[in-house]
């Protein structure tokens, strides 16, 4: 059941939910704003392999789900997408994981005309978010794109998000969770890719995480947060960090944790058990008017 | 009313059986199924023979709307001389999505009137796999040769272990018996059918150890699924574009079969083409290799988010094809939780 924001709140807040059937919010100087559609139809992913060079990918692809967080004066726009996500699985292009049941089949006879695929079939991406700077094309007298993909002036930090502000004493005005692909390893586990975002009054936040659990091998989380404090400063700071975590069944058993895939249904219940492999945090301070 | 009949009324209804009654509809069903050969035969439709096998609701409805009383007599069109024109379906993953499966007996035509071919994975994933597997096994006992059922991978224990079937026992009869009795049914589910000698109907796909259908008949397949050889091939490859001839997958396990694989199982068996089940298709079935193979998929809006439509392939007694399409069942019809998570404090 859809849960009714308070009217009173979002007065309070100074923010109005989106009209006309899209779903989000507008707050402090951002709207943000999430879909949520079917998986794509086989001629788009057709599509989708041509212009990503593979014809493997994903089972269910959320093609035009996506996340937007957009800040209104400056045309800085953070936005969630599977595509780019897929991009950067096709760039880092891991070796594959052998399942357990691969042992016994290299006693396999093998057939004549055999190929070893070799992609990677989890779909792990090192996908943190896509960017760009909407430009207004009357404002500036541009002609032609207004619209390029610029990489944002991160800054690496020592920072890190503080959880406390988190903590649920305020009301949440907006909340949703976009899947970007997911893909079940032909029953050897799981391989999604969501986002999640919520919106208080006094700030947003939001969890992107590539959550991969092959069955008795291998748990991998990468974790991207942002969190974006309103103020009064016209020119808001986004604070990012992000955790990659990663673990093989056989480790987790020798610490005592269960080794059995059904234990694992949740990546929350494992993720802090989990060794972290690369953590860094970094700071955005979004641009003035372009 | 039969008891068995009053528990598939039950069924029908989305109520599971209680524990004593699952316990002897399996003991039931293992009598039918383990007389059943690994290539189930199934036979096309037969036309004309019997007045209650009527026409497909709807085109009776089409036929009157469009004729009138007089053409209708002209035409020697009267209801008692109808000409049947029966269409048998054949049905791919289900996965516990029990009120889209009312909706595939909709458009499918209620068993017994309708002989129905379902290609496994019955469980896992839905909501309602206890009700989905019990009520298609309950039509089994009681119309066996109106049903078939075949193996899917999910009808294992080890997958419905990770999937949700062992869960959903636990949890709506708290304990895992009617996951046991379930799951020793399982192995005794056929591996494939042969419609009128003519369509191979099987769950995953074909195997390198197996040429003729004669070698899937001498399988021992009362066993849970093994994790290589013959039975697991056909319960779990797929067909593939890129390879022509044997593929395996970058998981070191699963085989993957191209165009002449296929063409030559056909020609050396002498079927026009197999139908699989297997995979999701978001247009509910899709044909490879210039119509050698064709994967019908039947779970609509997949996992309840998915919004992909779903399909069973008739065949008429002259083994003529159609595909229905059809969507999931409307959502107050069903209780399955809501589309919107609730906002939560994640952090």
């Amino acid at each position: 059941m859809e849960v009714e924001v308070d009217d009173n709140d979002l007065k309070a807040a100074g923010a109005e939910l989106l009209t006309e059937g899209r779903r989000g919010i507008r707050i402090h100087g951002w709207e943000v704003h999430s879909r949520n559609c079917s998986i794509l139809t086989s001629s788009t992913l057709e599509l989708w392999g041509e212009k990503l060079q593979t014809s493997h990918l994903p089972e269910m692809i959320f093609g035009d789900s996506c996340l937007v967080l957009k800040h209104i004066k400056s045309g800085t726009k953070i936005h969630f997408n599977a595509f780019d996500a897929l991009l950067g699985w096709k760039q880092e292009a891991l070796p594959p994981v052998e399942v357990p049941a691969a042992e016994k089949w290299k006693f396999r006879s093998k057939p004549s005309q055999q190929v070893i695929l070799d992609y990677d079939y989890t779909f792990t991406t090192p996908y943190r978010g896509s960017e760009t700077i909407e430009i207004d094309a009357t404002k500036h007298e541009r002609e032609g794109v207004s619209e390029e993909t610029y990489n944002l002036q991160w800054e690496d930090c020592k920072e890190k998000i503080d959880v406390a502000t988190l903590a649920p004493k305020e009301p949440i005005l907006f909340y949703d969770e976009v899947i970007l692909y997911e893909d079940e390893l032909a029953d050897n586990g799981v391989s999604l890719l969501t986002v999640k975002v919520r919106v208080m009054p006094s700030s947003w936040f939001l969890l992107l995480r590539f959550w991969l659990r092959v069955d008795g091998v291998l748990m991998r989380i990468r974790d991207t947060r942002m969190h974006c404090i309103f103020g009064d400063n016209a020119n808001p700071t986004i604070l990012r960090e992000s955790c990659w975590r990663e673990s093989t069944f056989q480790s987790l058993s020798a610490k005592g944790y269960p080794s059995d895939s059904a234990a694992y249904a949740d990546p929350s219940t494992i993720n802090e058990r989990l060794p972290i492999v690369m953590h860094k945090s970094e700071v955005l301070k979004v641009p003035g008017n372009f | 009313m039969s008891d068995l009949d009053r528990q598939i009324e039950q069924l029908k209804k989305c109520e599971p059986l209680k524990e004593s009654e699952v316990k002897a509809l399996c003991l039931k069903a293992m009598e039918i199924l383990v007389e059943e050969s690994n290539v189930q035969r199934v036979d096309a439709p037969v036309t004309g023979e019997c007045a209650s096998r009527a026409w497909h609701y709807e085109a009776i409805c089409l036929y009157v709307l469009e004729t009138s009383f007089t053409q209708r007599a002209q035409n020697n069109m009267f209801w008692s001389i109808f000409i049947v024109v029966e269409a048998d379906p054949i049905c791919g993953d289900i996965h516990g999505q029990f009120y889209d499966m009312k909706e595939l007996f909709k458009v499918g035509g209620d068993c017994p009137k309708t002989n129905y071919l379902f290609l496994g994975d019955f469980v896992d994933r839905g909501f309602y796999s206890v009700e989905t597997f019990l009520l298609l096994l309950a039509l089994k006992v009681r119309y066996p040769d109106r049903i078939t059922l075949i193996r899917g991978n999910h009808e294992s224990r080890q997958i419905t272990q990770v999937y949700g079937f062992y869960d959903e026992c636990l949890r709506k009869y708290g304990s895992v018996n009617v996951w046991r009795y379930c799951t020793d049914i399982f192995d005794y589910l056929s591996l494939s059918a042969l419609i009128e000698n003519k369509i191979f109907g099987v769950h995953g796909g074909l195997s390198p150890n197996i040429s003729t259908l004669d070698q899937i008949r001498i399988i021992d397949r009362k066993q849970e699924v093994p994790h290589d050889g013959a039975m697991c091939d056909l319960l779990w490859s797929d067909p593939e574009d890129i390879v022509d001839g044997w593929g395996l997958s970058p998981r070191g396990a699963g085989y993957l079969f191209g165009g002449s694989v296929v063409t030559s199982f056909n020609h050396a068996n002498n079927i026009d083409y197999i139908c699989r089940a297997h995979q999701l298709v978001m247009e509910g079935y899709k044909w490879m290799f210039n119509s050698q193979i064709v994967t019908v998929w039947s779970a609509p809006n997949y996992c309840y988010r998915c919004g992909n439509v779903a399909a069973i392939l008739e065949l008429d007694e002259n083994l003529n094809k159609q595909f229905r399409v059809f969507e999931a069942a409307p959502q107050e019809s069903r209780g399955a939780p809501a589309k919107k998570p609730a906002p939560d404090y994640f952090l």
